[in-house]
């Protein structure tokens, strides 16, 4: 374990250093303010808590922007420390190959853990303290349950990331993978399955089993954990009510979204202990 | 009773797809020794370094480090051909992490371990900001922490100017005067005959030959080459010698050159040196490890002095006591 948080410590102290991941933080938390900032408008119009809408606002940006910058973190962990010939080095010195994926994965789960954390509770705090009356408590447990979903989406796509990378043997090919892995999750995902509710395929997918395949996405659980709260309210549309609607247990989707955040992790260990360097 | 080498290597083989990288090879090598691996690009060197470091699991036999099955690597400290690090590093900071790796952390004086590589004044500066030479010294400095007893270099010298592959060399003697063994790889082969006492010649993953390099000298039968110069005024004919040779006179035809074969080497030394009216200069040129390397390049492991496939035994002589036969 020491291994692995030796490796974690040196991930985020490179992650600090590492532009891309600044620049992207930073965006976030340009994006973040601004959605919220923007939201507050409607909130009038509806009654709702402004925390709330701007949450609603927040979750449709994290399912695009989490993922991506999860994937874009993680494709090269792997297969850039073995085309570099750091690896090399790094696994001569009394580390396991485990405990290299696991300190890769926590390090850079935690990065996205404090971008998540510095972007969304500084969004969420700013439109709490610009209303009056403040949040409502509802809304202060909605806001950190998207932080804590989120920085589990981030760590699901950690993990798919690293495995990539640790099943690939070049760089291309893990970027290609990944971003193949992003548009399937983020976008053909819920198209396929649209496509496949209008087009008559309903009476095949039963009532039961439409919830269970929106379980296959880590980014539709994500959805389906957040759009609990105003599923009835009228903010949401498209698939996104489709899912909100859908009838898991809270309980069962953080299970889900908990096991979406370690099965890609135990097949990244799997690849990288198979693969010779 | 010998003692157990620090490492030892046993019919170790590894395929990969249909090529045979390494070909049951054994090897022992003893503490304080310090062994080069020679041999062309795709001879099976760094196939077998990985092997011993537990990076590559052999298709057939093993790796024992102090008995015990490769993968021990506290025991190991270890320099990449291509040395690469993480730009945004410092010298020191990259230390303290692999410290912490080994466990040694709060021992290890990185200051002192960076002058011995001469980088103490860079070591608060990038890794990005670092020459070639830089980075290899880093490396070499990242190999030594945790003193391991033993360390494998892999073309260790490439990349380094020829004053700081001088003080690499000292280094690696300071080294073993402590008691460090080294396993290193080169192309440099008059570097590895003037500061490594034994080689291991490879080709194609086969061991052609191994040993003290002036033993596999006299072993493969190489000849002694003597240049001889002649008082002025005499040419080739004022010279007796009663041994067959086959002489190359000078131009001047003042000088000569010939090969013996080694057990005649004293003997021709001796009447040269009786005609002190007639030889001014004798200068005598044992085989080179360049010639030991091409003779065995050329003439395979069936060559004199050559070992047999997965013959640990045969000419794995190294222990530090032993007598050498050749003289020079």
């Amino acid at each position: 374990m020491n291994g692995a948080l030796t490796v974690a410590g040196l991930e985020v102290r490179l992650g600090f250093r590492n532009r891309w991941v600044l620049a992207t933080t930073l965006l976030m938390a340009v994006l973040a303010l601004s959605i919220a900032m923007l939201g507050q408008s409607p909130a009038g119009n509806i009654d709702a808590d402004p925390l709330i809408v701007a949450i609603v606002s927040l979750a449709s940006l994290t399912i695009f922007l989490i993922p991506l910058m999860a994937l874009l973190l993680s494709y090269d962990a792997i297969v850039g420390e073995v085309d570099q010939g750091t690896m090399l080095l790094l696994l001569s010195y009394p580390v396991s190959r485990t405990a290299v994926v696991l300190g890769k994965f926590f390090g850079q789960t935690t990065i996205i853990g404090l971008a998540t954390l510095l972007g969304y509770g500084l969004a969420g705090i700013i439109v709490a303290f610009s209303q009056e009356s403040g949040a409502s408590a509802e809304g202060w447990i909605a806001l950190a349950k998207l932080i804590v979903s989120a920085i589990l989406m981030g760590a699901a796509f950690v993990g798919l990331g690293l495995a990539c990378s640790s099943f690939t043997r070049q760089r291309g090919a893990a970027a290609g993978l990944a971003v193949s892995l992003w548009l399937l999750f983020v976008i053909v995902f819920d198209l396929l399955l649209l496509g496949a509710l209008v087009s008559g395929f309903d009476s095949v997918i039963s009532e039961g089993a439409f919830p269970m395949m929106l379980l296959a996405n880590p980014a539709d659980v994500f959805r389906m954990l957040n759009m609990e709260l105003v599923a009835g309210s009228g903010l949401v549309s498209g698939f996104a009510k489709v899912s909100a609607n859908a009838s898991i247990a809270t309980a069962g989707l953080w299970g889900a979204l908990l096991l979406w955040s370690v099965s890609p992790l135990a097949v990244a260990v799997l690849f990288f202990k198979r693969s010779d360097i | 009773m010998a003692a157990t080498p620090i490492l030892r290597i046993r019919e170790l083989s590894k395929s990969f797809a249909e090529t045979d990288a390494v070909k049951v090879v054994s090897l022992d090598v003893q503490a304080g020794d310090c062994l080069a691996l020679v041999g062309h690009n795709g001879a099976g060197k760094t196939t077998i370094f990985k092997m011993i470091l537990g990076l590559l699991r052999p298709t057939a036999g093993e790796v024992l480090i102090n008995g015990q099955v490769a993968g021990n690597h506290t025991a190991i400290g270890f320099l990449p051909e291509s040395v690469s690090f993480q730009s945004s590093l410092t010298g020191y900071e990259l230390l303290g992490f692999f410290a912490r790796l080994r466990g040694v952390e709060r021992a290890t004086d990185f200051t002192k371990l960076l002058d011995k590589v001469d980088l103490a004044e860079a070591g608060n500066r990038r890794i990005g900001t670092y020459s070639k030479g830089m980075r290899q010294r880093l490396g070499l400095a990242q190999a030594l922490i945790g003193d391991p007893p033993l360390l494998i270099l892999d073309e260790p010298t490439s990349g380094l100017d020829p004053a700081s592959r001088r003080r690499f060399y000292a280094l690696l003697d300071e080294l073993r005067a402590t008691g460090t063994t080294i396993l290193l790889s080169s192309h440099a082969l008059s570097e590895v005959e003037a500061y490594t006492s034994h080689v291991a010649i490879l080709r194609g993953g086969e061991l052609l030959a191994k040993g003290p390099i002036q033993e596999l000298a006299v072993d493969a039968g190489l000849p002694v080459r003597f240049d001889v110069q002649l008082q002025d005024g005499l040419d080739v004919s004022s010279l007796y010698l009663k041994h067959e040779i086959s002489p190359k006179i000078g131009p001047d035809k003042n000088s000569l050159s010939f090969d013996v074969p080694e057990p005649l080497k004293i003997p021709v030394l001796h009447e040269l040196s009786g005609q002190p009216s007639v030889v001014a200069d004798i200068r005598v040129h044992p085989p080179t490890l360049d010639d030991i390397y091409a003779h065995f390049q050329e003439n395979g492991n069936d060559a004199p002095g050559g070992c047999d496939a997965g013959d640990a035994g045969n000419v794995t002589r190294f222990p530090s006591d032993r007598k050498r036969k050749a003289t020079r």
